[in-house]
């Protein structure tokens, strides 16, 4: 079987799995990195003299890989869709290729719908049109959500667009970075219509803000008033998503399983033991099924996660020039 | 003055305990005795005898990795009799672990030093701070001192020629666990020919260096990225690792200049001679380990493998004439730092 055979077998696995919970995750997540191994050269480098007897065990891609490197099956000069991390067209952004967004829409919206059941469809998103931004995966996930009105542009927030947007109707679902809806709620802004819901996603990390998150969630609660406060945690490499109401741990969906490990080893580690995060994604066919990241969490035992943040220790470089300070003074910024 | 009581001082650190650090024990008192080794009597004999007027008061911004830089500064501005506060890391630090003792021994040898949090004490004559570019720039906005010297980041990288070079190499990428800006993380192999046999030197050396001195606690975002490279040298090239230590080997196109843990990053450039000499006079580079003759400029230094991380006091601290411009009638730059072979740097002879 070709390349393209072997993965529409795969995909329609997928598809039952997400759509009818069919078939067993262990079992999907081995045939889809064995697929991997087999047709593309960087996990089939990184599988190198590893045995995978589960799914904890896949080798995981790190995140900063898809930087450096074509991760995936799909070759350079393939068509693709390409979902790229934010950064300067100078600073190197990670890529992450799929042949179609079909598994991407199908697990996002599904497990959205799942989670966000009665979302209004009248959609202000403080971000970038998909049409303006093709490789933004979050603007390509919220773009289905319904009828969206996108409030940044190429200089940032438009405050003008965004307030008149969120005046004018009925029930709204505000779609916002953590950092573009601290910057709307310096403006005046007046309480939402009933029934509205606000998703944010996304920290400060990058940015010089005075604002926490609970700061933010705070000040979202009683400026906006919204009916539902609702967070998303997703990545440019992974095509599945975990949501999550107020306070309460993140919920991923079942095709795709977070799971924390030792940062020193790669070991994992058990229920309610913090550690940097990795998940496996079965909707990442195109790229790779199982990614590490450099954030960190706890997997509580009902698969559930609670997010910390970005690993600790980032900073304790001192006066050791790092690779993107480096960039940033070349560009003399 | 108060060269005397600086001397007092400086003993009274080399014959004290340390406390505990994220640096192994052994690794911290390696740090400690190649800082103090620098600032003998007659070295700090020679910088007494040099004219100026003293600032009266300073006050140093210390980074948080290496803790022993501010003890040349410092030994410095205090033999002069500069009153100076000195503004440690607000977060837990190696830095502010030390120097919360050394500077109880200062005041015990009545020299004026005073341990300062961030947004106190007064407006100083002199500020001096190290730390992250974005530090750096914070602080020179609103730096009310009538002359501020700020050091931000910058790297060091290493030329290996032959595995006779590694053990020294090794020492300088080890002492501090790779971190601060004097740490060679990337090496430069320039023989392709060469790189097997200087790959498997520098796991010797560094499985060696783990038995005598070993690693210190990492953070977690450091072991992540040290994994992280591993990955990707194992695709691209080759990764060795052992319990505490590895050796990354990427194509020059993939290279970086981020310090890791006992981690070298080897690479072998496609034309070393101008890879080599580009390296020298990058205004970013803090020094270059090469027994190679070398040209520098734009204030790095050109030194002997093994001397990367034991700068000599006179010299010029990235450009800056730093024992002449902590006078109030001092110069800040030196003359012509861009053409002169600078103190420590290996003299221009025949190339090897």
């Amino acid at each position: 079987m070709g390349l393209v055979d072997e993965r529409e077998a795969l995909a329609a696995r997928i598809r039952r799995f997400v759509t009818h919970a069919s078939g067993d995750f262990d079992e999907l997540a081995l045939a889809v990195h064995r697929f991997q191994v087999r047709h593309d050269p960087v996990q089939r480098a990184l599988a190198e003299g590893t045995e995978v007897s589960g799914w904890r065990a896949i080798p995981a891609v790190p995140v900063d890989l898809f930087k450096d490197l074509p991760v995936g099956t799909v070759g350079d000069d393939e068509r693709a869709v390409v979902f790229r991390t934010s950064g300067t067209t100078q600073t190197r952004r990670g890529a992450h290729r799929v042949r179609d967004t079909a598994l991407y829409d199908l697990g996002a919206q599904a497990w959205h719908q799942r989670c966000v059941p009665g979302a209004p469809t009248r959609v202000v998103a403080l971000l970038q049109d998909p049409l303006v931004a093709p490789d933004s995966s979050l603007s390509h996930m919220v773009a289905g959500f319904g009828d969206v009105t996108w409030c940044v542009g190429a200089d940032g927030l438009d405050a003008r667009v965004a307030l008149e947007a969120l005046t004018h109707g009925g029930p709204v679902y505000v779609c916002a970075t953590a950092f573009a809806l601290a910057e709307l709620l310096e403006r005046e802004v007046s309480p939402l219509p009933a029934g509205s819901v606000v998703m944010v996603t996304g920290g400060f990390k990058g940015r010089r803000t005075d604002l926490s998150e609970a700061g933010l969630y705070a000040r979202i609660h009683g400026t906006l008033a919204p009916e539902r406060l609702i967070r998303e945690y997703g990545m440019t490499e992974l095509s599945s998503q975990l949501w999550a109401h107020g306070d309460a741990p993140y919920r991923p969906p079942p095709w795709l399983r977070p799971l924390a490990v030792d940062p020193a080893t790669g070991a994992p580690r058990g229920a309610e033991a913090a550690g940097q995060l990795r998940f496996v994604d079965l909707c990442n066919l195109d790229s790779a099924v199982a990614i590490e990241t450099l954030d960190q969490g706890v997997v509580h035992a009902d698969g559930s996660l609670t997010l910390m943040g970005r690993l600790p220790g980032a900073e304790v470089r001192g006066c050791s020039l790092t690779v993107e300070e480096l960039q940033r003074r070349r560009e003399g910024r | 003055m108060s060269w005397g009581a600086v001397h007092g001082w400086l003993t009274s650190i080399a014959g004290s305990s340390l406390p505990e650090m994220d640096l192994s024990p052994p690794g911290a008192l390696a740090a400690r005795d190649a800082a103090l080794a620098a600032l003998s009597p007659e070295v700090l004999g020679r910088v007494a005898s040099l004219g100026g007027t003293p600032f009266q008061s300073a006050r140093f911004v210390a980074a948080r990795t290496v803790f022993t830089a501010p003890l040349e500064w410092l030994a410095v501005l205090l033999g002069r009799g500069t009153t100076v506060e000195l503004q440690l890391p607000s977060a837990p630090s190696d830095t502010g672990r030390a120097w919360q003792h050394w500077a109880q021994l200062a005041r015990d040898h009545g020299l004026p030093l005073r341990l300062v949090p961030k947004g106190e004490g007064t407006t100083p004559e002199l500020l001096v701070a190290m730390g992250s570019d974005d530090t750096i720039a914070e602080l020179g906005q609103r730096a009310a001192a009538s002359r501020f010297l700020g050091f931000g980041a910058r790297y060091s990288a290493a030329v290996c020629d032959s595995v006779e070079d590694v053990p020294a190499i090794v020492f300088d990428l080890a002492l501090y666990d790779g971190r601060g800006c004097m740490s060679p993380g990337l090496v430069v192999v320039p023989d392709p020919e060469t790189l097997g046999p200087i790959a498997e030197a520098f796991a010797q050396a560094l499985a060696d260096t783990e038995v005598r001195w070993p690693r210190g606690r990492l953070s977690d975002a450091e072991h992540a990225s040290i994994r992280s490279r591993g990955a990707l040298a194992r695709v691209l090239g080759r990764c060795d690792t052992g319990p505490a230590w590895a050796v990354h080997q990427l194509p020059w196109s993939h290279r970086s200049v981020a310090s890791l843990p006992r981690a070298p990053l080897l690479c072998v450039p496609p034309d070393p001679s101008a890879a080599i000499a580009a390296l020298a006079v990058d205004p970013h580079l803090s020094s270059l380990g090469t027994r190679r003759a070398v040209r520098a400029a734009g204030g790095g230094r050109v030194v002997l493998p093994g001397t990367q991380q034991s700068p000599p006091v006179e010299r010029l601290h990235d450009g800056v004439d730093w024992l002449r411009a902590t006078f109030r009638d001092g110069g800040v730059r030196a003359p012509t730092p861009d053409a002169k072979l600078q103190p420590g740097e290996v003299p221009d002879t025949e190339a090897t």
